[in-house]
């Protein structure tokens, strides 16, 4: 069996295969699952040294297991080794991408290796079963405090004797002495791209796209803030999708929209350009709605037949607006086509009526998702009383196939950590 | 004190890292001199790839720190350039970048990425993107670098408790509250479902691989063509006359784009929708301008000049979307691609720019005189060829200019040109070329007097048939008279007769025959008994010449 997965063997096109495309087929696909089925059993092993004594029988059985999985690993590859570089874990210099199971397994080894202070672990063909195991305490053990864990695994490694298994320092230390500047924490970054990107939506529907007075690039900016907040630290980004001003809900719902849009695309392992190319479409997704009247968009109670009509041409009036922007690139064209499919089912109810057959894409299912989901648990000023979050996604999960994409409320459910209700017991 | 041992050390690791940014720079400007497949470029990175490569196999991490006007290695200066637009540091200075980091392990095509992002950005709009952000895009492993957020920290950060600030009016709010169907309208979703089966669905592999896979398959050519279905969708709506101008503007953006696709079909289906609402009758003035400005743009120089790039390598098959679109265009677009004609080197391509100018130049056939007077012959006939396929009457008084041309080739385009156009006022020009000293423009000339088939013009062969000198014309050119003469109709067959029956002139016996080949020309159910009776009356060419002419007559 060839060797490939090796960071200087290894071809920059295949990498770069690897990383910005989502190939599920290839035999090197394969090896990535494995790679991740082996950190899932090592983060069992990791939660059972937390608990349990080292001669417990379940801590044995899961050292077996995750023994087993290295040795097929190890058929393929002279070493395994997993880098953290921004945020992300890569298995011999190919980008680990979460399916269907493995987010929360990478996840849980990001913030792991991050709070240790490391870069990299390398296991290479030596490495025995006493050596995992062993490595998994001395894992378990360090990383609760702030002090030097990093030094604290190697002393304890060297202590353990512990052969087979290199580790070596998180390197984004070193270039963290920028002038004494302090690098930002995950939540920070995140508060801070929240932030940003509510004066930018503020800007947006005040001063108006329409003019362009806004900077494209300030746009992408802070559209990449935002992703690479969901991509290091998704919880912290979605949590603020919490916070509330019924004033302002124009803005909180266009910024809440494009979180969860992003961090369900990212669920998909899509490359990050689209990422941001989503989160922006998502973020001007109800531009349209600056051509609204306020006093129907604010009003208490009950829409008139007439005033929802005029409400629903907010989607023309998001195309109409979009059509002011000087450069045609796939950003721009993505968030026309969001803005007048997000009202779109896909069995073609919704709105706006179209002469011609148009269907919603995949993005624009994505955003229609988040958009309800963020409407069903926003009080407005017409509506105080909000859905509570399991209330909204069965709503959603009860018109998922027809009008909803199935597999997008399911990927909902799992983002906003809520299990979907199950499914109604049907009588004769 | 510095140990001195140490201080080498470092001093010999600061001159590592000078040299691999000396070659990093070579590479910098290479990249703005050569194409990415040049082997001069491909050097200076292979060679700065393998200095980079041994020193971060060694020491793992390569940090610099950017100035103004200076790269860092740690203390050391390792880079000073004071050309603002050309220098390294300087370039990354400005779009906010601080620091930059090379790890162990980077592949080189990593690096050529980082060094096209340099240069990339050297170029970008100011307005539209920088560095930063085309690093981002990049996505690199194993570049890593620190930027002043120059947006994100100019804002006036308020808190989060701020935003969260629920006013307190609301909870006084009096009257009715909006109900949760109203809401779902509002969405977009039904009110009630009939059958409320719930979801419980479990997430697999296969769904989301599904989802991935077609937003991926959503390349820019499929956005473009989704937005203009949409675009059209606006324009088939009650819009205001403002709004319907922007969106057919906008329209011929995205027929730009999709052009520089390669997608001519798409565009073509846009064009033609233009053109159809352009034809009703109800559309405002203000509106048909908007849709003829927007076509209009199209036909101009610079954009044209693509399609110029794509018409030399384009697939044989692919040529006739080319020529729908071109056909499609306004015909401000006929001089741009006339400069195409003239410069192109393949014939198939300039028989193909030819029929499309025709289509479009065909309601202002002026427009092609300028290149009448060009210098290149070639040229000049294609022009002529042109003329005559627009069918326009018009273009006769141009292609006159070209009688007198030098080159035979193109006077005898002119001749077919005036058979094409099929007009009586051709005429007069065919006169001239009847008796051009060149034979293959005469007997162009008598084909296209056939197809305008004008009584003028018995008036003008019948002296030329009986001067001496038509005994001079070679026996096809003389067959060629004689037909013509026949195919003005049945008043040419007396004349005919008189020639056989040597009547008239002093025609040798295998001249009066050719005049049996002008009466099969005559379209009269009498010549085919006449051509019987000739051939039975007579011997030898005569009796050959109405056996053959019965034979090409019969059903």
């Amino acid at each position: 069996m060839s060797k490939p997965m090796n960071p200087e063997a290894m071809t920059g096109q295949k990498r770069s295969q690897l990383t910005s495309e989502v190939l599920w087929d290839t035999d090197e696909v394969a090896l990535l699952k494995r790679a991740i089925g082996f950190l899932s059993r090592f983060h069992v092993l990791i939660k059972l040294a937390q608990t349990h004594e080292r001669h417990n029988q379940a801590v044995q059985d899961a050292t077996e297991a995750l023994y087993s999985v290295f040795i097929e690993l190890l058929s393929e590859v002279n070493q395994a080794r997993f880098d953290l570089v921004n945020g992300s874990i890569y298995f011999n210099a190919a980008r680990l991408a979460a399916g269907a199971t493995g987010y929360d397994i990478l996840e849980y080894m990001v913030k792991q290796m991050r709070s240790r202070n490391l870069g990299s672990i390398i296991f290479d063909e030596t490495a025995e079963p006493e050596d995992l195991v062993s490595f998994a305490f001395v894992f378990a053990r360090t990383g609760k405090d702030g002090a030097a864990p990093y030094d604290e695994i190697l002393r304890l490694m060297a202590l353990e004797g512990i052969a087979g298994i290199k580790i070596s320092r998180m390197v984004s230390d070193e270039t963290n002495e920028l002038e004494g500047e302090i690098p930002c924490q995950p939540k920070e970054q995140a508060r801070k791209s929240f932030i940003s990107a509510m004066h930018l939506v503020k800007e947006a529907v005040k001063d108006g796209i329409v003019q362009g007075r806004i900077n494209p690039r300030k746009i992408k900016r802070v559209i990449e803030s935002i992703v690479d907040s969901i991509l290091s630290d998704e919880h912290s980004m979605l949590a603020l999708t919490a916070i509330r001003n019924y004033d302002e809900y124009t803005y909180h719902h266009s910024l809440n929209v494009c979180i969860y849009s992003v961090a369900l695309a990212n669920r998909l392992s899509l490359p990050r350009k689209i990422l941001a190319e989503i989160g922006t479409a998502a973020l001007f997704h109800d531009i349209g709605k600056t051509d609204i009247p306020q006093g129907i968009l604010n009003k208490t109670g009950n829409l008139s037949e007439e005033e929802r009509k005029i409400l629903q041409k907010h989607t023309i009036a998001g195309v109409k607006q979009l059509t002011h922007l000087k450069k045609i690139d796939s950003t721009t064209l993505r968030s026309m086509i969001v803005a007048f499919s997000h009202h779109l089912n896909i069995d073609s109810t919704g709105y706006p009526e179209t002469k011609r057959k148009i269907k919603p894409d995949a993005i624009s299912r994505i955003v229609r998702i988040a958009d309800v989901f963020d409407a069903l648990t926003s009080a407005r000023i017409y509506r105080t009383q909000a859905f509570s979050k399991a209330e909204a996604l069965a709503m959603i999960s009860e018109r998922a196939g027809d009008e909803l994409d199935a597999t997008l409320c399911a990927l909902l459910a799992e983002v906003v950590g809520i299990e979907l209700p199950k499914p109604a017991k049907r009588t004769s | 004190m510095r140990d001195p041992a140490v201080s080498t050390v470092a001093r010999k690791k600061e001159a590592e890292v000078a040299a691999i940014v000396k070659k990093m720079v070579i590479v910098y400007k290479n990249l703005r001199t050569y194409d990415l497949n040049n082997p001069v470029l491909q050097d200076s990175l292979n060679l700065l790839y393998r200095d980079l490569k041994q020193f971060l196999d060694v020491h793992g991490l390569l940090t610099l720190l950017v100035k103004e006007s200076e790269l860092f290695y740690g203390s050391a200066v390792v880079y000073s350039s004071e050309a603002k637009g050309e220098s390294l540091a300087f370039n990354l200075y400005k779009d906010g970048i601080r620091l930059i980091s090379f790890r162990e392990g980077l592949p080189r095509r990593e690096l050529m990425r980082f060094m096209i992002a340099l240069n990339e950005a050297r170029d970008a709009d100011p307005y539209e993107s920088d560095l930063v952000t085309i690093l981002w895009e990049k996505d690199l492993s194993y570049i890593s670098y620190r930027a002043v957020d120059i947006f994100l920290e100019s804002e006036e950060i308020s808190n989060l408790e701020d935003l969260a600030n629920v006013p307190s009016p609301l909870k006084e709010i009096q009257g009715e509250q909006a109900k949760p169907e109203c809401l779902l309208r509002e969405l977009g979703l039904r009110e009630k479902i009939h059958h409320p089966v719930r979801l419980h669905k479990r997430l697999s592999e296969s769904d989301m691989k599904r989802l991935a896979r077609e937003i991926l398959a959503q390349d820019y050519g499929a956005i473009l063509r989704r937005c203009s279905t949409i675009c059209l969708e606006l324009l088939s709506r009650d819009v205001d006359d403002e709004t319907f101008s922007r969106v057919v503007g906008f329209l011929g953006r995205i027929c730009d784009s999709l052009i520089r696709e390669e997608d001519f079909l798409t565009t073509c289906n846009i064009l033609s929708d233009l053109r159809r609402l352009y034809e009703d009758d109800s559309l405002s003035e203000q509106r048909k301008a908007s849709i003829t400005q927007t076509i209009e743009k199209l036909g101009e120089k610079r954009k044209l000049q693509t399609i110029d790039a794509y018409l030399e390598h384009i697939s044989e098959h692919r040529t006739e979307e080319i020529y729908a679109y071109l056909t499609l265009l306004a015909p401000n677009a006929v001089e741009p691609l006339c400069e195409i004609l003239a410069e192109c080197e393949t014939r198939r391509i300039r028989y193909l720019l030819c029929r499309a100018i025709s289509v479009i130049a065909k309601d202002e056939p002026e427009r092609l005189k300028p290149f009448l007077g060009d210098k290149r012959w070639f040229f000049v006939r294609n022009i002529a060829m042109i003329l005559g396929m627009t069918g326009n009457p018009e273009a006769i008084p141009l292609l006159y200019q070209a009688v007198s041309h030098p080159e035979a080739r193109v006077r005898r385009e002119v001749a077919r040109s005036i058979g094409r156009i099929g007009s009586r006022a051709g005429i007069r020009i065919l006169k001239d070329l009847i008796t051009d000293p060149n034979k293959m423009v005469r007997m162009a000339a008598l084909t296209s007097m056939r197809q305008i088939a004008s009584p003028e013009a018995r008036e003008i062969l019948k002296p030329m048939i009986t001067d001496r000198s038509f005994a001079k014309l070679s026996p096809d050119e003389k067959r060629e008279f004689l037909r013509t003469y026949g195919s003005l109709g049945g008043e040419s067959l007396a004349f005919l007769l008189d020639i056989v029956e040597g009547s008239v002139g002093q025609f040798d016996e295998k001249t009066r025959a050719l005049a049996v080949y002008g009466i099969s020309m005559i379209r009269d159910p009498e010549v085919e008994k006449i051509l019987r009776t000739l051939a039975s009356n007579y011997d030898g060419p005569i009796r050959y010449a109405a056996l053959e002419a019965l034979a090409t007559i019969s059903p």
